[in-house]
């Protein structure tokens, strides 16, 4: 979509129709000295405009509802459709666009009637004026601005309540412009001023004087109104913190407390917890299924949860995860239940992640293992691990790294995982969208 | 002589905790005190010289600085090192402490010997790293190598990087030493030129790295 100049009306018109913005501007301007129905229009359709709110779309880009009402729903979903999505899903969210729900529906449509009764009957005072009347096109069209211009500064007011200042402030000064101007127009048509430039003086001259006594007194309103709202929005945080730790860390201290007895059931209880916790706290965190950082991260967890046994996982780099990785993945997940189950803690699972391979390594610190030792009907790390990997391309050593030293006790186990992959596929990063309301 | 070793937490349990898991190493180290918030640290390491503060990232009072705070004001106290230890193993606590002139970074949840061990690795001047802090520096570092021995600041040799990676997997610094063929000694001066570079790296990855995880 165009940058908008003024409302948008004029981007937001050329986008939905598919013409281009200047035609659609050029036909604004064209029409305005003909009654006075360009600006009008124009007018008409800004201000039907609700607020931004209404928009579930944004890559969809238009901010009136008006136009996508104009057409019918099928072509929206041909034509609102972002690049990538499907017909259906274009469809589906072209119809989500125009109105979130019926309420919102008919506020709409009363705004939409308010503004076609008004369209009509300017366009008829005009008419009547000029035609029959004989005044002064000047005079009508100096009445309309001022009208205009002091509707338009009022309709900023809710954006200044939701913080958009400078953008609100910058309306408001053209609006004010304008209305000034239509003031200087009407006065110059009554002959009420000699000159036209005079006019134009002493209109500027009684901007600057109201601008300079009331900006001070505005600038404070709108401090204390941002402070009030960074105070509601302080509380409502916490007011949703309380709730979530209420939901989920007390029931898990109560239940700590009378599984205390049992030191495993507690110590899975609190690992979950503490899981779960962090998750909620630090928010922005890749998503599973695009991120094998993440991918292992959650499988070592649940596994953690299962056994209540901790498990140390480091991650360097990441990518999304096909199905080379989704293997390694699997059989690292084998590698480290094994670890629980035979080996000792502490046990740390190391995950590196470069432009050609990804290497696990899993490690604990018990008596060892021996690959050629194990019987032959025991298929959990030959066909788990072992085959899994090399199906993909990948390799699977195990050593143990303390067997030099035997003063040093247990010789441990160290299960590396190299699954050669190719290419850069970046991890994709969960939405920002948590961050808008800072 | 064992160690000194102040504790710097303001949660009650976690210094009686700490207490509890440490006296059982009455000939390694001593507890010489406890401190629950930035001011009474500072006074405490002033008064005290403990051998070692340990060092919980975020403390109130002071100006708001937590940890790293402390650790600031008391850089002037040339015996008394930092080790920080934390239930937050997020990246911008760990780098913040390590910045801050922190020694070295362990979690809560570390065991009694591993806690001995890294008390033990602060005090006699050497970095302690456990494994995360490594997986952190070959991730802010990048994993490919610098050409050769350096002493820029920026990027980590590729001795430093086998170093790193080993403490990533989870091995000491004996197993590190047993696996190159060096000489624990030989490892600890590796690993404290890690902690140097990051204390002091100012490379624009390690910026970019910890914008990325909205670090300041």
């Amino acid at each position: 979509m165009a940058p908008p100049w003024v409302g948008g009306v004029a981007s937001g018109l050329a986008e939905r129709f598919s013409v281009p913005v200047s035609a659609v501007r050029a036909g604004f301007v064209g029409l305005s000295p003909v009654f006075g129905l360009g600006f009008m229009l124009y007018m008409w359709l800004w201000l039907s405009v609700p607020a931004e709110g209404m928009q579930e779309d944004p890559r969809a880009g238009f901010r009136s509802p008006l136009a996508a009402k104009l057409t019918p729903t099928a072509r929206l979903g041909l034509q609102g459709r972002p690049n990538g999505q499907s017909q259906r899903e274009g469809a589906r969210n072209a119809n989500r666009l125009p109105v979130a729900d019926e309420r919102q529906r008919r506020i709409l449509a009363g705004q939409l009637a308010l503004g076609g009764v008004g369209f009509l009957a300017v366009a008829a005072v005009f008419a009547v004026s000029t035609a029959l009347l004989h005044v002064s096109w000047a005079t009508v069209f100096g009445f309309l601005l001022i009208a205009g211009g002091i509707l338009l500064s009022w309709v900023q007011a809710p954006k200044f309540a939701r913080g958009r200042n400078r953008e609100a402030s910058a309306y408001v000064a053209a609006s004010v412009a304008v209305a000034m101007g239509g003031l200087v127009l009407l006065m110059d048509s009554l002959g009420m001023v000699p000159k036209l430039t005079t006019g134009i003086a002493i209109a500027g001259l009684v901007l600057v004087v109201l601008a300079v006594a009331l900006v001070p007194l505005v600038m404070k309103v709108m401090d204390d109104l941002a402070d009030s709202r960074e105070r509601e929005i302080r509380e409502a945080e916490r007011a949703d913190i309380a709730a979530h730790l209420h939901d989920s860390v007390l029931q898990t201290l109560t239940l700590i407390r009378a599984n205390a007895e049992d030191p495993t059931a507690a110590r899975s209880l609190a690992l979950r917890q503490e899981r779960e916790l962090r998750t909620w706290l630090y928010t922005g965190q890749p998503v599973a299924e695009t991120s094998v950082a993440q991918a292992l991260k959650t499988q070592v967890e649940t596994l953690e949860g299962t056994y209540g046994v901790e498990v140390d996982v480091v991650t360097v780099g990441d990518r999304q995860p096909a199905e080379a990785e989704l293997a390694g993945l699997a059989a690292a997940t084998e590698a480290v239940a094994n670890a629980i189950k035979h080996g000792l803690p502490p046990i740390t699972v190391y995950q590196e992640t470069q432009d050609r391979a990804v290497d696990i390594y899993v490690k604990d610190s018990g008596h060892g293992f021996d690959p050629s030792q194990i019987p032959p009907d025991r298929h959990g790390y030959q066909g788990s691990i072992v085959d899994r990997v090399e199906r993909v391309g990948g390799t699977v050593t195990v050593r143990q790294p303390n067997k030099a030293d035997q003063s040093a006790g247990n010789p441990g186990t160290e299960i590396h995982i190299h699954i050669p992959v190719d290419g850069r596929r970046g991890a994709a990063s969960s939405t920002e969208a948590d961050k808008d309301s800072r | 002589m064992p160690i000194k070793v102040l504790v710097i937490d303001d949660h009650p349990m976690v210094r009686a905790g700490v207490r509890a898991q440490l006296a059982a190493y009455p000939q390694d180290v001593v507890v010489i005190g406890e401190a629950a918030d930035v001011d009474a640290a500072a006074q405490a390491c002033e008064e005290l010289h403990p051998d070692v503060a340990l060092l919980d990232i975020h403390l109130p009072g002071g100006a708001g600085g937590g940890g790293p705070e402390v650790a600031q004001r008391s850089a002037h106290l040339e015996d008394t090192r930092f080790l920080a230890l934390s239930v937050s193993d997020s990246p911008s606590d760990v780098v913040a402490a390590i910045r801050a002139g922190a020694r070295g970074y362990v979690t809560k949840s570390v065991s009694a010997d591993g806690l001995l061990a890294a008390i033990k690795q602060v005090a006699a001047g050497d970095a302690a790293f456990s494994p995360r802090l490594a997986g952190f520096v070959l991730d802010a570092f990048g994993t490919q190598p610098a050409p050769e021995e350096t002493d820029e600041l920026d990027a980590l040799t590729a001795r430093e990087q086998e170093v790193m990676r080993l403490i990533a997997r989870g091995y000491t610094y004996k197993e590190v030493a047993s696996e190159l063929f060096l000489s624990v000694k030989t490892i600890e001066s590796h690993v404290s030129n890690v902690l140097r570079k990051l204390q002091l790296s100012n490379r624009s990855e390690l910026a970019r790295w910890a914008a990325k995880r909205n670090i300041v």
